[in-house]
């Protein structure tokens, strides 16, 4: 006998001469949607967050020349690297993403890596990965670890000056347990799609329900020897690429890789990109980092005030705290804070004159996932001006 | 100067670029710093506290006390040679409590 839900969906109603259909929603239960006006309801199945680098916020930048290694660049996509002698490499937003005729997104940024200074003395111990750890609360329900774990999918458009052959990885926390699977770039300088799906690890630790790192997921862009696994197969390993490899991308010089629109979902089959509003990308990105500059400014960029605190008092004395700053979104645990003056300084406060004032006269002393407090630690007085001081901030919960 | 530095209040400070990073072992900056810390590093001590951090507490006790016997008055009295016996009790023990405060102030 069919269930109400079936007879709802294949016997849709009419009201006030439109059609209403059954949906079904992320939390399971069915509603009713106007089906001429429904849009594909955001069922939050990307496992990445900010996978279109045309909403992903960019909160710490858009251009980073000479990366370091471990640094997130777009919000929530990091690079890490090692063993690359004097090589140095750039990321950046960049105009250029597959056509909505190609993706069927209206995507225009992607993700550009760029060699910057060629990598020297590459070898087993040489590795570079643009990646996304993905936190347990997302990923837990996947339900790696046990014997029904399930696939997961990768689905990225990519571009490349160089054409060769790359790989896809996926790890739990502690990279003891990882899965590279390769992928070719056929022809250079061109957007390709490549789907790629990892069968679930049905062994291993992959941590559920907290707040900590449950997954990496990444794109090798060069595996040494030593971080070299076999094709799509999981080992206890800490790989990120197979003997398959080409190698060639970092050791050359002004190569491009780009990436866009990557989305991770379970199943064993990639779906339509989800596209999500900015504002909630934002969000999203803003458990994980948070700064008072304005979008796409760098942190320590000179010239601006976020932070205004009008005192009413003539002085602040050694010791004493400024108003507590509140973050617009939780934040995933207690958050490493930067504090910065007008022109860029950390540690410091700036009158509203512009004009900085002692060194550490703006240091956090208290953060939680909620908000934290800075205070005057410069060891004397200092004054305002305008009325007030000024600073600027950064928060980094990240994974 | 070493990779981090302690602080007063728990937290650790990345020199390099200032960050204050809470002892919260979910932090992964702080998770890095014990890393750190466990192969060997030796984080720059927690500064000593100001002559005027040092003084801050003393001088609170001393404005609580000023509020009755404001320091104007008491250079009156002293200028004027008044036997401060002739006070009253308990403005007696104020006076008292703020000549032994201004005694424990760090010069």
């Amino acid at each position: 006998m069919p269930t109400f839900q079936q007879l709802y969906a294949a016997n849709p109603v009419t009201l006030t001469g439109e059609e209403y259909i059954a949906v079904q929603q992320p939390n399971g239960n069915y509603g009713s949607a106007n089906s001429a006006a429904m849009m594909p309801y955001p069922a939050f199945k990307n496992l990445l967050i900010g996978g279109d680098f045309t909403t992903n916020p960019w909160q710490r930048g858009t251009t980073f020349t000479g990366v370091a290694t471990g640094s997130y660049t777009a919000d929530r996509f990091r690079l890490d690297f090692a063993t690359i002698g004097s090589g140095a490499f750039n990321i950046a937003q960049t105009a250029d993403a597959p056509t909505v005729a190609q993706s069927g997104n209206g995507a225009t940024q992607s993700l550009r890596f760029t060699v910057g200074t060629a990598a020297t003395g590459a070898g087993a111990g040489t590795y570079c990965n643009i990646l996304q750890p993905i936190e347990a609360f997302n990923f837990g329900a996947i339900g790696f670890g046990a014997s029904s774990a399930n696939s997961v999918t990768l689905s990225v458009w990519v571009k490349s000056s160089v054409n060769a052959v790359y790989s896809a990885y996926l790890q739990n926390a502690a990279q003891n347990r990882s899965n590279p699977t390769n992928f070719t770039i056929n022809s250079a300088n061109t957007w390709e799609k490549k789907t790629i799906t990892f069968t679930g690890d049905t062994t291993g630790t992959w941590s559920a329900g907290t707040t900590m790192a449950s997954a990496l997921l990444g794109i090798c862009l060069h595996a040494g020897s030593t971080y070299q696994g076999t094709n799509a197969t999981w080992a206890a390993s800490n790989y990120s690429g197979t003997s398959s490899n080409t190698n060639t991308l970092i050791t050359t010089l002004n190569a491009t890789f780009q990436i866009a629109l990557v989305q991770h979902e379970a199943g064993s089959s990639a779906t339509t990109f989800e596209a999500l509003p900015e504002d909630v990308v934002l969000g999203r990105c803003q458990r994980y980092f948070e700064t008072s500059y304005p979008a796409g400014f760098a942190p320590g960029t000179s010239g601006y005030q976020s932070v205004s605190q009008w005192t009413g008092i003539a002085t602040m004395a050694s010791g004493d705290k400024f108003s507590s700053v509140s973050f617009r979104v939780q934040k995933r645990t207690t958050p490493t804070v930067t504090t910065y003056s007008y022109t860029g300084t950390t540690n410091k406060a700036s009158n509203l004159a512009g004009t900085d004032v002692a060194a550490g006269s703006c240091t956090p002393n208290v953060a939680y996932t909620s908000g934290f407090f800075s205070y005057n630690a410069s060891g004397g007085t200092i004054t305002p001006a305008n009325g007030g001081f000024a600073y600027n901030w950064t928060a980094s919960a990240e994974l | 100067m070493s990779e981090y530095k302690l602080t007063p209040h728990g937290s650790v400070t990345r020199n390099s670029d200032g960050a204050s990073i809470p002892a919260d072992p979910t932090n992964i900056d702080y998770a890095e710093f014990l890393r750190w810390q466990a192969a060997g590093g030796i984080p720059d001590p927690v500064d000593p506290p100001t002559t005027a951090e040092m003084n801050a507490p003393i001088l609170a006790q001393i404005a609580v006390l000023d509020a009755y016997i404001p320091r104007g008055l008491e250079d009156l009295i002293a200028g004027l040679g008044f036997d401060v016996a002739n006070l009253p009790e308990i403005q007696q023990q104020r006076l008292a409590q703020k000549a032994a405060l201004r005694l424990q102030l760090v010069k």
